[in-house]
């Protein structure tokens, strides 16, 4: 039985007031859980999967600070009492898909009856200048999985494949001249093209391995890049506008909100049914592509 | 399904240049009045050469890894970069996109591996145990690798023109070396070897002891600060109540052949925990014949720590085929973790390789 999504929490900050990641989180994390059908003594893992974090900490683990600051079990010291391991997963836009499986591997390894995921990337810009645009949208997201509910629901098989050859295709680095600190991103003018290639590539894999087709998908969840990357994928697979979730942002990119958003939007509004199957399709730099089912 | 995850191969690269104690204090812009090689016992680190970074330090233990493994890199279900610097070139140059495991897939075919980096500071490796073991057990993967390459020297640099005073925020900096590892995990039914028990887990109200991040000074760089006076008591003090529990609850102390490597930040705090644990426990478990002390020639190798002294005590003779660890796992968070490991005949695999025609009485495996 694979894990379900309990609860989801989203956070945008169109004002641009909210800096901090720990903040995005917070205001994220927080209804996620009041919300969920797990306390916080049952997270037993927390996953943070912000790239990009106040003050570029690289230590300790930046989910340590998240821990602490929404109280999950981070004073536990004794063996008897509920213990939770908090870790970044780092892994650009691809980091919350690879989390929910992880958080998946624990349950059913027995090690966690829930787990946590959190995410809030923001540049910086008190310490770096400010240079190339990320394209982000300030948001955190936060959501819990856990193996409580239906047995005919939740996650189904994962697929992730990294085509390395087109790795220079999209990079982010940090680096230090003239005294000052220079957040870059290096992104190919080409690189919605790159992805949809490489999300045909990695696609047709997944479904020939798992024996799937199109059509038993009731809603299709892409990686919410930009509205005009999610019809052009959808146009790509042929697929009717009316099955492609799309939440994106005008030229904000959603990045590792994109799952929770998206799913989020589905189950908030109502529109996905107890038993419909959703197709999530994950893309970011690499170039990976993570594929995965969802049964509501 | 295999039952549990065992450490089929290790590679460890070591730079190989080297920077003494004393030629680190007299490096300091303003030369602090301390006694550094008396309070850590280092004496000195290895620092890598020039142009050398982060990624080379892993893809060169990537290399020395695959040496030993009867795997190759495309065998690999899964890749974990595990490391907390990310110094990866010229001008402080840190990369976040792609992660350092994407990178190394052009590097080696890990092209249809579930790949990502987990920096979970010095707990980074084990951490990756753990997840990765969970992976094996829920018959998810078969195998896969654990990567870690740690440049870390340049905090001793950024120390050196900043430290002003012999209790500094930066003292940790001046203890710090430079490394490569890699492990191949892979499944294994057999109940005599691999990983009997694992766990690691996160007492966060400590997490702001020991903080990574950017120097704010106008010659940048790496920076980190620690409260070691609190750190080591908080994490010596926990770390023994944790090992104690588990060699109690275990029977541990009653088994033959073991050796105890804990987190190696400082010959004096190695000391301490082994006197804590033994007194926790009641009895001589830990002692200076069974328990690692690595730090001197190596420096606090952060998440590489356990597997370069894994590794170095292989090589030595000291840690042989079919003998039990005890990894006593402790970092900034606070992190703690307990493993308790029986070797196949990974030590006769990898002193075949590295020091071909020696002899080794191999108590294994086969």
């Amino acid at each position: 039985m694979s894990v379900k999504i309990s609860s989801i929490g989203r956070f945008e900050d169109n004002s641009g007031s909210t800096t901090t990641s720990l903040e995005l989180i917070r205001k994220a994390a927080m209804p996620c859980i009041e919300n969920s059908a797990y306390k916080k003594e049952d997270i037993g893992v927390l996953i943070n999967v912000s790239v990009y974090r106040d003050n570029y900490f690289c230590e300790p683990a930046f989910a340590s600070f998240v821990q602490n600051d929404l109280g999950i079990n981070h004073d536990k010291e004794d063996s008897s009492e509920p213990k939770t391991l908090s870790f970044d997963l780092l892994n650009g836009a691809m980091g919350f898909l690879n989390a929910c499986q992880v958080v998946d591997a624990m349950a059913d390894a027995g090690r966690v009856k829930a787990g946590l995921i959190v995410s809030g990337d923001v540049i910086d810009y008190e310490m770096n200048e400010k240079s190339d645009n990320s394209g982000f949208i300030l948001s955190g997201a936060a959501m819990i999985l856990g193996k409580n509910g239906r047995n005919d629901s939740g996650f189904g098989p994962f697929y992730f494949r990294t085509f390395a050859e087109l790795q220079d295709t999209y990079e982010s680095f940090i680096s230090f001249k003239n005294k000052r600190l220079t957040m870059m991103f290096r992104k190919s003018p080409d690189i919605e093209n790159i992805y949809l290639d490489a999300i045909s590539r990695g696609l047709e894999e997944f479904l020939t391995r798992e024996k799937l087709r199109m059509d038993d998908f009731d809603w299709i969840v892409p990686q919410q890049i930009s509205p005009g990357f999610v019809d052009a994928l959808g146009e790509f697979l042929g697929i009717e506008s009316s099955r492609m979730v799309n939440v994106a942002r005008r030229d904000s990119d959603l990045f590792n909100a994109s799952l929770p958003s998206a799913i989020g939007h589905l189950t908030d509004n109502g529109l996905a049914k107890n038993g419909d199957n959703a197709l999530i399709i994950g893309v970011g730099s690499g170039i990976q592509v993570g594929c995965t089912t969802y049964r509501f | 399904m295999a039952k549990r995850s065992m450490i089929e191969s290790l590679g460890v690269y070591i730079p190989e240049g080297r920077l003494s104690t004393k030629e680190l204090l007299e490096g300091c812009k303003n030369r602090p009045d301390l006694d550094l090689e008396g309070i850590t016992g280092i004496k000195e680190r290895p620092v890598v050469g020039e142009n050398e970074y982060v990624l080379d330090l892993s893809r060169k233990a990537v290399s020395k890894c695959f040496e030993v493994s009867r795997y190759s890199p495309e065998d690999m279900d899964m890749v974990i970069c595990a490391n907390i610097s990310r110094y990866n070139g010229p001008d402080y140059k840190a990369n976040f996109e792609p992660s350092n495991a994407a990178i190394l897939a052009k590097d080696f075919d890990f092209s249809n591996a579930i790949l990502f980096d987990e920096p979970n500071a010095c707990a980074g490796m084990f951490t990756a145990i753990y997840v990765m073991d969970s992976f094996i057990r829920a018959g998810i993967i078969r195998r896969g690798i654990i990567i870690s390459g740690e440049y870390l020297t340049c905090l001793s640099r950024t120390a050196q023109k900043e430290i002003s005073q012999p209790i500094d925020p930066q003292f940790a900096s001046m203890t710090v070396g430079d490394s490569g590892a890699a492990l191949v995990l892979d499944g294994t039914d057999r109940e005599d070897i691999g990983f009997h028990d694992l766990d690691v887990f996160t007492i966060a109200k400590h997490c702001d002891l020991c903080i990574g991040t950017w120097s704010k000074e106008e010659h940048g760089g790496f920076v980190m600060y620690t409260d070691s006076v609190r750190i080591h008591s908080v994490a010596i003090g926990l770390t023994a109540e944790h090992v104690a529990r588990n060699v109690k609850e275990t029977k541990w102390e009653e088994s033959t052949n073991h050796h105890y490597i804990m987190h190696q930040t400082a010959v004096r705090a190695i000391e301490t925990t082994m006197n804590s644990i033994n007194s926790s426990t009641g009895s001589e478990v830990c002692s200076p014949d069974n328990t690692i002390v690595n730090v001197v020639y190596r420096g606090n190798s952060a998440s590489t720590a356990h597997f370069v002294a894994l590794w170095d005590h292989i090589k030595n003779k000291a840690i042989r085929s079919g003998e039990n660890i005890l990894f006593a796992v402790q970092s900034s968070g606070i992190n703690l973790g307990v493993a308790k490991y029986t070797l196949d005949d990974l030590p006769a695999r990898i002193l075949a390789v590295e020091e071909p025609g020696s002899v080794e009485m191999i108590a294994s495996a086969s």
